[in-house]
């Protein structure tokens, strides 16, 4: 694998939902891309479309409602939208690979976890039984299961949340994926077990040089891993940049507010700045920014016309705002 | 019904508003970016009535309904025949237009028979399905609200009573208490109501159980407690209305059944009888073999109204549940 | 495995015995005359009553009733009726009949209730979906005798695709009949299979299972289907209940000599004993058969089983 290889280039992705009510964008017009070894995390609040960005890559949105209206989803150069659904499953697996957030749910419950290990082995390379359950346990190890030769036939609820989640990892990474996304890997867990998971899935990453998307409301978790930060709103990026420079200086109000709003230790005693307001809705979103009625910089040209197009800073950051310049200038 | 005994009393003086700091810490960065869309603000009842009023499912099934309750109740109004008028040379004439459905066995006329049928049906299935949402809903609720032994000697009562087939329970039943040409209307009316009663409440009960347990730890209830409401206040006025709408949805749906298990019985000759005029028994007369071949609507006429009242019931049960649930829509 | 069917066997031990003592209590304990109506239209001959409350033990207090009850239960003693012949011998003659009806009702049930639930589930809010929605429902609407006498009267007498009766039952006499009384739980049956395919087609796994990369087939004919069934079992065990008591309808109306058939007649010869204890027997299958399914539910739902 070429250590800077391009793996993924999504281009203008763009979904929507047809619901009863009307139909909900999304997500309108994304695009970011990813490189071998790179981790990308995606911030943002539920219904910001950070998961459906991530399951219109893997191609599982349930359709209807979900449709993909729009843009390229490039795996090492070739665009996955436009492939057949038979070539596109044969990604799902060996190329790109996901892992979610409530491992419980989404492991099936009535089989056994090594069983489930192995289908990735027996459905995509014919394996047979005894050899896929071997691979099982040679990979139920690779995650740190203790005991996983006895526990191989056990079931999901058997085990402990993290154990869980370290099963669906194991079965992420079976096929040794070029592409892994992480929905919200540890949003469910405990936090020391979260610290435990973020750094399984930085060895596994280093081991194998993996581009790894990370989806993920919680900033703390990125600042640990992440290489770069796209953050969403709305359906739109509104602010890329390396995570160092982004937790310096945020480009966007949106950032800003989000960092303003972690209790730190060194401030303890004053108030924390929550952001105000709600996320727009979907069905019926406001003229002009969608951020401009949680925004303290707003100005008349933030509620009226088009959003701001996501538009380089400096070399290697972009924010998606009109007043940027008060944004970042502003410290 | 006394408080139970065990009710945790830290639930009763800790106020809500306070958390350990602790918990406002690491929940901070979630509240702030884990915000809910915001949700319609129609109250669910609204919603279901909307839903509902666009079924026709809804309409077709309350039509029904009222038909057949006004029939049950004024039967005058459908037929000016005397059901009793039964002259026997006019026995199994086909339908003419002196007489639309016929004559039965008997030379009755099977349509003034087949209005004056649905008081006894709609008569027992709706006392059925009061008796038993009565029963079950009273046990149910002390059952899920007391909690502990009371709560497990009647849960395994309920399940031995379960476990009687509602059929074949009403067959031993009404066997052991037979029914003769003497007995009064009601008399012959209530024996199968309770039969049906005794083997059906066990439904109703498993249901409110859990209806209770599932509301008794809502924060409302429990501020009612800790204002120091008395249980038998606390659960009218708040565990109980909270609890009753699977439990009409359920009866509803049950109660369609109780008027075909009625139906089952009587056509087992066990069940209604003369002077009761019921749908089981006409059907039942009309479905020897022979008739079968020579005189169809004898069997046609009952059988319809019976299906219909039952379908009426069921489908109307239905429409409710699907518009409270709104995640099977 | 071992321990759950242990523990599900001896929770069933208090059901039985509730169950039998509230059928002893219905028919023996309430107020009124218990050989009323035993022997036809007549009152019983003293000589009779006299045999009966030996019999059931009547003079001794009711809890030594119950259990000589039992104790006669469980050696297979249901009593002799006032022909003379035991009810066992009764039973036994017929059973054969009534396990070939009851086989064809449920393969019935199982075979065209899951593939139109299944049908109507993957194909959600569509035609088929309605169909199956709209005609289940009027299946459940129309009671099985009437649905006997009707399809009787249509595919017997007017078309004569099927015998009218099944005297000697066969197999083939046997099959309308069967279906007749599997209709009820046929419709049930896809009922719940569509509510919980939909419901399970939305599940996580099942999102889990596409990202494996697996075809949809495989998605839901192994990971969806397989959650999906397991409530059907437990219904289908359920539907064992109705089913008994329709059969007793339906051996009458098709004049099928089963066991379904002695009740219907032992009821209007008022042959009390020979009802008593062919219901009390249909009561403890349907108990037997429960427990089996529910033995059945650990082993496709692992959650119950292993912990």
């Amino acid at each position: 694998m070429n250590t800077n290889e391009r793996l993924l280039e999504v281009n203008d992705l763009r979904v929507e939902f047809r619901m009863r009510d009307g139909i909900a964008h999304a997500i309108n017009g994304v695009s970011f891309d990813l490189h071998a070894r790179e981790t990308l995390a995606i911030l943002g609040e539920s219904g910001s479309g950070k998961s459906v960005t991530a399951q219109a890559i893997m191609g599982i949105l349930d359709s209807p409602p979900g449709f993909v209206t729009g843009g390229e989803v490039k795996f090492r150069g070739t665009d996955l939208l436009t492939q057949p659904e038979k070539e596109r499953r044969k990604v799902r697996g060996p190329g790109i690979s996901m892992i979610f957030q409530d491992a419980l749910s989404s492991l099936n419950p009535v089989f056994p976890v090594g069983w489930q290990i192995a289908e990735m082995f027996r459905q995509h390379r014919g394996m047979n039984r005894a050899d896929a359950e071997a691979k099982a346990i040679e990979l139920m190890e690779r995650v740190h299961i203790p005991a996983a030769r006895e526990r191989v036939r056990a079931y999901p609820h058997q085990f402990s949340g993290g154990m869980r989640q370290r099963i669906m990892i194991a079965m992420a990474i079976a096929l040794d994926p070029v592409v892994l996304i992480a929905d919200e890997p540890t949003t469910a867990l405990d936090v020391t077990v979260q610290a435990q998971i973020m750094g399984l899935l930085k060895e596994l990453q280093d081991e194998a040089g993996m581009g790894l998307i990370l989806i993920t409301h919680d900033l703390g978790v990125v600042a640990d891993v992440a290489d770069r930060i796209a953050v969403m709103y709305a359906g739109r990026l509104v602010e890329t940049s390396g995570v160092v420079d982004l937790y310096a200086r945020p480009a966007h109000p949106y950032t800003k507010g989000l960092l303003e709003s972690i209790p730190r230790l060194d401030l303890k005693g004053q108030t924390l700045n929550a952001i105000g307001g709600l996320p727009p809705n979907l069905l019926a979103m406001p003229a002009g920014c969608p951020f401009h009625p949680r925004c303290r910089y707003a100005v008349d040209i933030c509620r009226e016309g088009e959003p701001p197009p996501l538009e380089e800073v400096v070399a290697g950051r972009a924010a998606a705002c009109h007043r940027v310049r008060e944004v970042y200038g502003d410290e | 019904m006394t408080e139970r005994p065990n009710a945790e009393p830290e639930n009763l003086t800790q106020p809500q508003i306070m958390q350990p700091q602790a918990e406002i810490d690491a929940s901070a960065r979630e509240v702030n970016l884990d915000l809910q869309p915001a949700i319609s603000a129609r109250s669910l009842g609204a919603d279901a009535w909307e839903a509902m009023r666009r079924s026709p499912l809804f309409w077709i099934s309350a039509s029904l309904i009222v038909i057949f309750v006004l029939m049950a109740i004024f039967p005058a109004l459908f037929t000016n025949k005397d059901p009793y008028d039964c002259p026997l040379e006019l026995a199994r004439e086909a339908p003419s237009p002196d007489a639309w459905f016929g004559k039965d066995l008997l030379g009755c006329d099977v349509y003034a028979r087949t209005i004056y049928g649905a008081r006894a049906s709609i008569l027992v299935g709706v006392l059925t399905a009061f008796v038993t949402a009565v029963i079950g809903v009273g046990i149910g609720t002390a059952g899920g609200y007391v909690g502990r032994w009371v709560d497990t000697l009647l849960s395994r009562t309920a399940d031995v009573f379960f476990a009687i087939p509602l059929l074949l329970g009403g067959i031993l039943i009404m066997f052991t208490f037979p029914s003769t040409a003497e007995t009064p209307y009601m008399v012959v009316v209530f024996k199968v109501v309770i039969a049906m009663a005794i083997l059906g409440w066990p439904n109703i009960f498993r249901l409110m159980r859990s209806s209770v347990i599932q509301v008794n730890p809502l924060e409302y209830v429990q501020a009612a407690r800790a204002l120091g409401g008395s249980p038998w206040r606390v659960v009218t006025s708040h565990v109980v209305p909270n609890s009753m709408v699977p439990v009409i949805v359920v009866s509803t749906i049950d109660l369609g059944a109780y008027i075909a298990t009625e139906a089952t019985l009587s056509f087992l000759g066990i069940g209604l009888r003369e002077p009761a005029i019921s749908w089981g028994q006409a059907i039942s007369d009309a479905s020897g073999l022979g008739y079968i071949r020579a005189a169809p609507h004898m069997l046609i006429f009952p059988s319809v109204f019976l299906s219909l009242t039952v379908l009426a019931f069921i489908m109307m049960g239905e429409v409710v549940r699907d518009a409270m649930d709104p995640k099977l829509r | 495995m071992g321990k759950f069917i242990v523990r599900r066997i001896l929770q069933m031990i208090p059901v039985l015995l509730g169950t039998t003592f509230l059928i002893y209590a219905l028919v023996f304990l309430l107020p009124g005359d218990p050989t009323a109506g035993r022997c036809g239209d007549r009152p019983c001959s003293a000589t009779y009553v006299a045999a009966f409350r030996a019999e059931y033990n009547l003079d001794k207090p009711f809890i030594v009733q119950y259990a000589l009850y039992l104790s006669k239960l469980v050696q297979g003693d249901l009593g002799t009726n006032f022909y003379g012949n035991t009810v066992l011998h009764e039973l036994a003659i017929r059973y054969p009949v009534t396990l070939k009806l009851a086989l064809i009702a449920i393969v019935f049930e199982i075979v065209v209730g899951i593939s139109a639930g299944v049908l109507a589930g993957i194909r959600k809010g569509k035609f088929a979906d309605n169909l199956v929605t709209v005609s289940t429902l009027l299946l459940i609407s129309i009671p099985v005798f009437v649905l006997g006498g009707v399809a009787q009267m249509i595919f017997g007498i007017k078309l004569g695709w099927f015998p009218v009766t099944a005297t000697e039952g066969t197999w083939y006499q046997l099959l309308l009949p069967g279906i007749v009384l599997g209709s009820l739980s046929v419709a049930y049956t896809a009922r719940l299979t569509r509510t919980n395919l939909v419901e399970n087609l939305r599940a996580d796994y099942v999102r889990t299972a596409k990202a494996k990369g697996l075809a949809p087939q495989r998605a839901i004919g192994i990971h969806t289907l397989r959650n999906s069934l397991i409530p059907v079992v437990t219904y289908i065990g359920a539907s064992f209940g109705a089913l008994m008591g329709g059969a007793i309808v339906t051996e009458r109306i098709f004049n099928i000599n089963g066991i379904g058939n002695f009740i219907y007649r032992s009821i209007s010869q008022r042959d009390g004993v020979s009802v008593v204890g062919a219901v009390v027997v249909l009561v403890f299958v349907y108990l037997i058969v429960n427990l089996l399914v529910d033995i059945l539910y650990g082993v496709l739902d692992p959650r119950i089983s292993h912990d």
